[in-house]
Parts: C-alpha cells; structure tokens; sequence
C-alpha cells in the first residue's frame, strides 16, 4: 500500500461509544450443545505466509533484459566499499529516496550494524530478512498477537483448516517499514442503485 | 410448511389488504408470474424438496440461466456441516472504507450490473458517533477521510431474525449454521422481510438482473448465488456455497486491511470465539432483540 502523510487518528471517542455499547457476548455458554466436532483429530492444513520474494535485497538503477530494476544484496556495497559502522545520517544518495516515518526509530535499531544482510533484535541478535516479523513483533505486540489469532493482517483460503490451507500477508505487505502507516486509497464504485441510498435517507426521517 | 401455500398465501393477502392495496402490493409480482414456467409455478417448497426433486430442480435452473444468460453455471444445494454455527466480526479501527468487500460480493454473488447491487453497505460515519441513519452510503473522496470512520453492513444473520417472522409463505428460514436463506422459487416479492430488517440488509430484485456471460459466477448453489428471478427478495448468505466447504466468504478475502473475521462459534480454537473472548465486541441495534451473529470492534 501507498503511504501517506494523513494516517488515520484511531478514534478514541469513538471507542468510549463501543465501550458504551459493549456486549461481552453472554451467549457462548449457553448456546445448544452441538454434536462434538470429530474433526478435531483429522489433520490441519498448513498456513502459509507470504513474505516478498526480494526482501533484504535493494533496487538499483541497471535494468535487466526484460527491463525490470536489478535487484543485489545490501553486502554488495555495505561491508566492502562501504565500510559498516560509518555515518548513519540516512543523507547518503544510495538511499535518498527512503523516507523514514516510523516512531522516531532509528536504521540501526532495525538494521544489523556490522552485516546489513540481516535484521538486528533490540538485544542484538541477528535476524534474517524471512524472519522480518520477529522484528515487529518486539515493538508491537498488541498486532502481532492479534495477527497470530487470524484478528489482524487478513487471510485467503480456508476457515476450516481440516478442509484446505490458508494463505496470509506478512506484515510489510501492508506495512512499509519505513513508513508503515496505511495511506488513502480511493474508494471503489459506490452502488448505482438510488433507491438503495434513498432507502438510507428515508430511514434518516423515521428516525 | 403447515399447509402454507404461495397461492393460499396470495388469497389472504388480498383479503386482509384491500384490492387497490393488493394490487399494488402485487405489481412486480404480476410480471414475474407473467415468465415464470409451469414447472417453476408447481415447485414445491426447498424444505420439501426431495433429493430426487432437487436434482430436477438444479438441472432445470441450470439449463435456464444458460438459455438467458449464455453461461454454462454448476448450482449445487450446499448443505449446512454439522457442529459449525457462522459468525462474523469486524476490526472498526482498521476498516478504511474502500468498499473492497462490497464489490467483491458484487462479483461473486451475481449482483445485477446495472445497479452495481451488493449484499454489504458500506457506512461513513462520523468519529465518536455510532447512529446508523447519519451513515453516508454514497462516499466518493480518498479514504479514510479524516474525522470518519467506516462500518460496512450485511445480514446479520440474527438468532431471532424479524425477516422470518413477516414472511407469510416461509419463503425464508434459519437453517442449523445460522445463516438465514431464502428460497427464491419460494418468495412472493411483498418485501415484508425487507422493511422488517433493521439493517436494511434485504434487496429487492426491481428487474431481471444482468450479467454478462464472461462475468457470471459459474460455481453457485440453490439458496444463495445463483442468479436470482425479477420480483424476488435476496440477501447476504455468508457465500454458503463457499462456507459451507470450509472456505473463506469472498469479502472477507478482498479486505486489503485484514479487518474482518470469520469461522465457526461452536469451535473454542476458532479465530472468531479468539475476538469473542479478547476484544470488547458489539451488536449493531443491541436493544431489539434481534441476537446478531456478526459482531463489531475496535482496538484498545
Ligand atoms: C549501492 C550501494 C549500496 C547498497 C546496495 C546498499 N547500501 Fe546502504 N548505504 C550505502 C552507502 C554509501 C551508505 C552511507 C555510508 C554508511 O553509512 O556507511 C549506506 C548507508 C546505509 C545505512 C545507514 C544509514 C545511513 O544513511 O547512513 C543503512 C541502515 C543501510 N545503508 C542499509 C542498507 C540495506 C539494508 C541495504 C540492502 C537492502 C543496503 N543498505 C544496500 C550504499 C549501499
Ligand atoms: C522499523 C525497522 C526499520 C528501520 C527503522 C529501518 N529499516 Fe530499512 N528495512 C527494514 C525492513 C524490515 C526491511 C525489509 C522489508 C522491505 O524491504 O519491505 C528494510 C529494507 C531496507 C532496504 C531495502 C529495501 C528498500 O526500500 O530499498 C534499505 C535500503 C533499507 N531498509 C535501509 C534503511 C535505512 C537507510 C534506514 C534508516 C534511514 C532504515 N532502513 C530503517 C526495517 C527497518
Ligand atoms: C524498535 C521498535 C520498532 C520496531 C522493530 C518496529 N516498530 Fe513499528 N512503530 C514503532 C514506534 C515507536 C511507533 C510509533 C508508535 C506511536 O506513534 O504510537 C511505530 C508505529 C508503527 C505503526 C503505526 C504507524 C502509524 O502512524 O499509524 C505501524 C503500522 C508499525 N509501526 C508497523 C511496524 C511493522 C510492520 C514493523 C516490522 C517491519 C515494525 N513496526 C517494527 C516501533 C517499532
Ligand atoms: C492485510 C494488511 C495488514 C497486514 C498483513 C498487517 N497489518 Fe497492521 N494494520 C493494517 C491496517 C489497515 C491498519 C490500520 C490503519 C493504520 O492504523 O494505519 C493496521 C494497523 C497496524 C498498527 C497500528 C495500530 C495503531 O493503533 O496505530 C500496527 C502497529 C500494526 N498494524 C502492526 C502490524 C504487524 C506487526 C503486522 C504483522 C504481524 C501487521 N500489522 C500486519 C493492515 C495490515
């Protein structure tokens, strides 16, 4: 997704009016007893996480025979030409067009200072580019804990694991990590149908 | 069915409403009787149907829709699965408004094209406020706008469903998932049900909808995509056809935000009781009565 410089505010009014609202779902307890589900020992699918091919590696401006922009890996300047550990003023031209817009957080804090081939945790340890959700896992756990229980981040495939696999976006799918707010997008068609949006109108005078 | 019959039920009507008023009532039920054929007329109800019966009844639809439509289709009667009731709930933090589901329902339901019909309503509210009749349907800027917030409606798919109860032929039910259906062949088009719902999440077919042949759905079943006749009510059914097989609905998978959540109620393990246990969820017009299956939250 685009990122853009109008991020949306959560509105916390607006989650007073659901706590005002709120219903603590009194009905699992004693909804029917339902015939025990057997599936429960058939085997599950697998989920599967989508994760950016060319993650961990850069675009540069030679293009390839189909004229896409070759990709090469960050060690092919950083650790020879450029020796690791200098400036980190994020001024240098390779990387001008990277805008950080992300809590105030710095590149070393999500970069391996010594390999630039992999991620860094908050106590060091080096992480692979597959392993990018662990990176945002230390600083968010509210959304990766969400994301894990299938309540953030959504999902193709299957409900029912035991009838087929699931298919799921990592996070820098719909986040950049740099500036990991969701942009606008413009909406698609609305309904055509008037009488569909006057029968809205209508019920705004019954009210 | 108690004896409930479509041409019984017309009868009464008339009694009851007055002849300018049942003529009126019955307009657009006139012309739909007018090309309706003599096998569709002496259908029995879906609930009475039997295997045998239903066979002939999907064959029939099937060679119908490709007479009109010039798309070969499979209509499959997809049955409810043992031990699954359907829920639903909504992340309203994360939902951006950008009508992604409504146009995927629009597609995988065979929505007329003409009216860009959709099962799902998507609301522009006001922040801080949660009153339905100040929602704007016809949005068009860059979302989210700031200040706004974005509730998308559909079938609720209520334990004590109003639909039901003014239907007078029970043309429509609640099967054992919960997924309140209607019968097509079955519906007198009064649009009762419609102005019971207080979700406004029945529609009702004005014309005979189109759709282009490369463009219809082939995979549809009898109580929810199939092309539905002019004259007839319809409404969100969960994509059953897809459901009931373990998938996913399809707006649930055109959502680029991740807000929406689907699986079973009566599994302890499903990612839905997960939001039911860990996040404050509402229903929508609480104080009917209506007992919602879909739910509504925001992040903490
Ligand atoms: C074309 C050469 C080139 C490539 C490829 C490259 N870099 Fe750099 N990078 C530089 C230069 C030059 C600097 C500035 C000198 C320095 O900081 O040591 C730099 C600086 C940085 C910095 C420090 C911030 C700053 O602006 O000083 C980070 C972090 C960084 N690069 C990450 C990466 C990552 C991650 C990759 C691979 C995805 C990568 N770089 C690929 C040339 C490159
Ligand atoms: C919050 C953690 C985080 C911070 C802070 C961060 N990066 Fe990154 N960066 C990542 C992740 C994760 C990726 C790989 C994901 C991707 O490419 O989408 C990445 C990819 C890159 C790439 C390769 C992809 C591209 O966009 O060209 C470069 C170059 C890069 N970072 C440089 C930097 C520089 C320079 C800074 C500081 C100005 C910085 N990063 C700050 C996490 C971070
Ligand atoms: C070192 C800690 C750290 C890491 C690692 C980190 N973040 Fe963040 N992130 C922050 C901070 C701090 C904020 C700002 C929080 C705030 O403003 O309340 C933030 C904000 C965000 C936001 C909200 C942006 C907005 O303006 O709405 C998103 C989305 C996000 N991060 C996603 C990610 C993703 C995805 C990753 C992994 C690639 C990641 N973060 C890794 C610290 C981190
Ligand atoms: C399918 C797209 C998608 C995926 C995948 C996804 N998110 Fe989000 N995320 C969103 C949207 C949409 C929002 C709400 C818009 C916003 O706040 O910018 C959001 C919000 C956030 C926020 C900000 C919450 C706040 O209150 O400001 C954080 C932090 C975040 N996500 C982290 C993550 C992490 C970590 C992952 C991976 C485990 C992840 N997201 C995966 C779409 C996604």
């Amino acid at each position: 997704m685009k990122t853009s410089t109008a991020p949306i505010v959560i509105p916390l009014a607006l989650a007073a009016v659901a706590l005002l609202v709120a219903v603590l779902w009194p009905r699992a307890a004693d909804s029917p007893a339902a015939p025990p589900r057997t599936e429960s020992t058939k085997e599950r699918f697998e989920t599967e996480i989508h994760l950016p091919a060319d993650l961990g590696t850069m675009a540069t401006d030679r293009l390839d025979s189909q004229g896409r922009r070759i990709r090469v890996r960050c060690s092919t300047c950083h650790g020879g030409d450029v020796p690791d550990g200098g400036a980190v003023d994020g001024a240098t031209p390779v990387h001008q067009g990277l805008t950080l817009a992300h809590g105030g957080v710095s590149c070393l804090s999500c970069h391996d200072q010594n390999n630039r081939d992999v991620l860094r945790l908050a106590d060091g340890t080096p992480l692979a580019f597959a392993q990018v959700m662990d990176l945002c896992r230390q600083c968010h756990g509210p959304q990766s804990r969400d994301y894990h229980n299938g309540s953030h981040g959504g999902m193709t495939g299957h409900w029912d694991l035991t009838q087929g696999p699931r298919l799921r976006n990592g996070c820098v799918h719909c986040h950049d990590a740099h500036a990991p707010a969701i942009g606008q997008v413009q909406p698609v068609a609305m309904p055509r149908d008037r009488g569909l949006v006057q029968s809205m109108t209508h019920n705004k005078e019954a009210h | 069915m108690g004896g409930v019959s479509r041409r019984g039920a017309l009868k009464g009507l008339g009694a009851t409403l007055g002849l300018a008023a049942f003529a009126k009532a019955l307009a657009p039920l006139q012309e739909f009787a007018a090309d309706m054929s003599v096998d569709e007329f002496l259908q029995k109800h879906y609930r009475e149907l039997t295997p045998e019966a239903m066979k002939d009844v999907l064959g029939r639809l099937e060679r119908e829709t490709h007479a009109q439509y010039g798309a070969k289709v499979h209509i499959q009667d997809v049955r409810p699965q043992p031990g699954v009731k359907f829920g639903y709930a909504l992340n309203l933090s994360v939902c951006i408004g950008c009508r992604k589901c409504q146009e995927a329902c629009h597609v995988e339901n065979n929505h007329d094209r003409d009216t860009n019909n959709s099962y799902i309503r998507v609301l522009e509210m006001d922040q801080g406020t949660l009153d339905l009749a100040k929602g704007v349907v016809d949005y068009d800027h860059a979302v989210p706008a700031p200040g706004k917030f974005y509730l998308p409606i559909q079938c609720q798919q209520c334990d004590n469903p109003p639909c039901v109860k003014v239907c007078p032929v029970e043309a429509t039910w609640k099967e054992e998932d919960g997924l309140v259906v209607v019968d097509y062949n079955w519906c007198i088009g009064c649009r009762y049900c419609e102005a019971a719902c207080p979700y406004h999440a029945r529609r009702f077919n004005w014309k005979t909808p189109t759709v282009p042949a490369a463009e219809v759905n082939p995979h549809q079943s009898y109580l929810s995509n199939r092309i539905r006749p002019k004259g007839v009510m319809e409404k969100c059914t969960f994509c059953l056809h897809r459901t009931r097989k373990g998938r996913l609905p399809a707006c649930l998978e055109a959502c680029p935000t991740g807000a929406r959540v689907f699986g079973n109620l009566l599994d302890p393990d499903s990612e839905i009781r997960w939001v039911l246990a860990n996040k404050r969820v509402f229903v929508l017009k609480e104080e009917l009565g209506t007992r919602p299956s879909f739910f509504y939250f925001f992040d903490e």
